[in-house]
């Protein structure tokens, strides 16, 4: 079995959650806050998105899609904002003109919705992420796949969603640990190809832990 | 064993370590929680169990209470109901005499800590006599509708703190300084969060005369708008489309709030709803 000269070190996070005093209460309000808010707020709603809603998988992918199906009942809308794959967009910045597009182009076409009351607005919020060193560290696949098994799902979420997305670690850390330190260059192209896009971390987990069982079955005795 | 290895029986995998991990990095640092009673309300039950816990791990957690006479409860109960969107009298000489009270329960308690963390209004307004650590106001109620002239009279305080934590996001009104987010949290493992037994379920169900031949939908609290009983009903009437379920409210009434009969008139045309009204606390 192959060992890595520089170990896995699995790392979790917690989320704080600021809340912005930026709120909208119809289509149009949320397309203009959703324009001026900092990139933060707009990386919060989107990817940081997976990271809330790991119990369950949910049709939505973005608060922006839930708030516009649950609160303004704009199916519609929703749709539009739910097939927006963040994960398709090189920034923030880009994703946030796209997303305003589709709200402009809504409006255009279908006009405003109802203004709902101010305890069903959509309230902007950003977080800070604390990032939590879990004691799990691996060297070989078999240590990694312990520690994939067994680390809180926050730590899925940071080594995939953070790292490709916030830090700029396009592979993400998993495939750049299998690719760089344990030289398996083939499960690690597997891994980057799985997405977190509309599912769960707990699923995501599900996924890279059939991946890696498959290369422990193919490598030789 | 620590308690909180307790609660790996009901945590997600790998969220008990993850505390135990946060613990080590404040681990001797001082936290000092102050509240305005130690029975009662949410803050005290939620601290009743999070001071042992933290202090098992390390951190140097206390708990004070501020104290007073019955001016200063009232005052500081109608400041809270203002605040809550409620309408009150607040004379300028209550407010005086809570701030002033306030004072002298700044020389009485010993408030150095690394984070002092002052939860609802009672005690807010200790923040002008702070001297180091970080201050953070901790807010269990919405506070969104608030009277404005009440919120200006509080804001002044409120703004002394390096931060405020609210149990939703648009539950905040404005402030000056950073706002998070901390969402309400239950223990599952505390004795009024317990399973009951079929034989006590039945025995309670036949107490308050509710026939149990559907499933319930049930909402116990108190009948005051911050429970929101109405918000209840409403979503009673979303669920009743698709199931066949019998809606309990059952609570009791704290003064001045109106009977459940009367705050929840509209359901009285509805069959099924059951209102209850405990003698005590509801458990």
């Amino acid at each position: 079995m192959r060992t890595a000269a520089r170990p896995f070190l699995f790392v979790g996070c917690v989320e704080l959650r600021q809340t912005l005093d930026s709120h909208a209460r119809d289509a149009r309000e949320l397309m203009h806050r959703l324009a001026e808010v900092p990139a933060d707020s707009v990386f919060f709603h989107t990817f940081g998105y997976f990271l809330r809603h790991r119990p369950f998988t949910t049709a939505y992918g973005n608060d922006f899609a839930r708030w516009a199906a649950v609160e303004i009942g704009d199916r519609t809308l929703a749709e539009r904002l739910a097939v927006v794959d963040p994960f398709a967009f090189a920034t923030v910045e880009a994703l946030r003109e796209h997303l305003v597009t589709i709200l402009q182009d809504h409006l255009r076409v279908h006009g405003g919705d109802p203004r709902v009351e101010f305890d069903r607005a959509f309230h902007f919020q950003r977080s800070h992420i604390v990032e939590v060193g879990l004691g799990l560290a691996a060297t070989t696949l078999a240590e990694f796949r312990a520690g994939l098994a067994a680390a809180d799902a926050s730590a899925i979420y940071l080594h995939t969603v953070e790292a490709r997305a916030r830090a700029g670690r396009r592979a993400g850390d998993f495939a750049e640990w299998l690719r760089a330190a344990l030289e398996l260059p083939t499960l690690a192209e597997r891994f980057q190809r799985v997405d977190p896009y509309l599912t769960t971390l707990e699923r995501v987990r599900g996924r890279l832990l059939s991946l890696v069982d498959r290369a422990l079955e193919e490598e030789p005795a | 064993m620590s308690r909180i290895d307790d609660y790996r029986q009901v945590a997600p995998q790998g969220a008990v370590d993850m505390i135990l991990k946060l613990a080590d990095r404040v681990r001797g640092r001082r936290f000092l929680n102050v509240t305005g009673g130690r029975l009662g309300g949410g803050a005290a039950e939620i601290l009743r169990e999070a001071v042992p816990i933290l202090s098992d791990l390390g951190v140097d957690t206390s708990w004070q209470i501020t104290g007073g006479d019955s001016p200063y409860y009232a005052t500081a109960r109608a400041l809270q109901a203002t605040l809550e969107g409620a309408e009150r009298v607040l004379s300028d000489e209550g407010l005086a005499r809570w701030v002033e009270v306030n004072r002298v329960n700044a020389k009485k308690l010993m408030l150095d800590a690394d984070l002092v963390l002052v939860h609802d209004v009672q005690p807010a307004s200790l923040v002008t006599h702070r001297t180091d650590g970080r201050w953070v106001w901790r807010c269990h109620f919405d506070c969104s509708a608030a009277r404005p002239a009440a919120w200006s009279f509080f804001r002044r305080f409120a703004d002394q703190y390096d931060a405020a934590v609210f149990s939703l996001p648009g539950f905040e009104c404005r402030l000056g300084i950073p706002m998070y987010v901390i969402q309400p949290s239950i223990d599952p493992l505390s004795e009024k969060n317990r399973e009951l037994s079929p034989r006590e379920v039945a025995d309670i169900l036949a107490a308050l005369r509710v026939v149990p031949d559907k499933p319930l939908l049930v909402q116990i609290g108190p009948f005051t708008p911050g429970y929101d009983p109405i918000g209840v009903v409403n979503a009673y009437r979303l669920v009743e489309k698709h199931h066949d379920v019998r809606l309990v409210l059952a609570g009791s009434c704290r003064p001045p709030a109106r009977t459940p009969t009367s705050s929840c008139s509209s359901c009285r045309r509805t069959r099924t709803v059951r209102l209850t009204r405990f003698s005590g606390r509801p458990r």
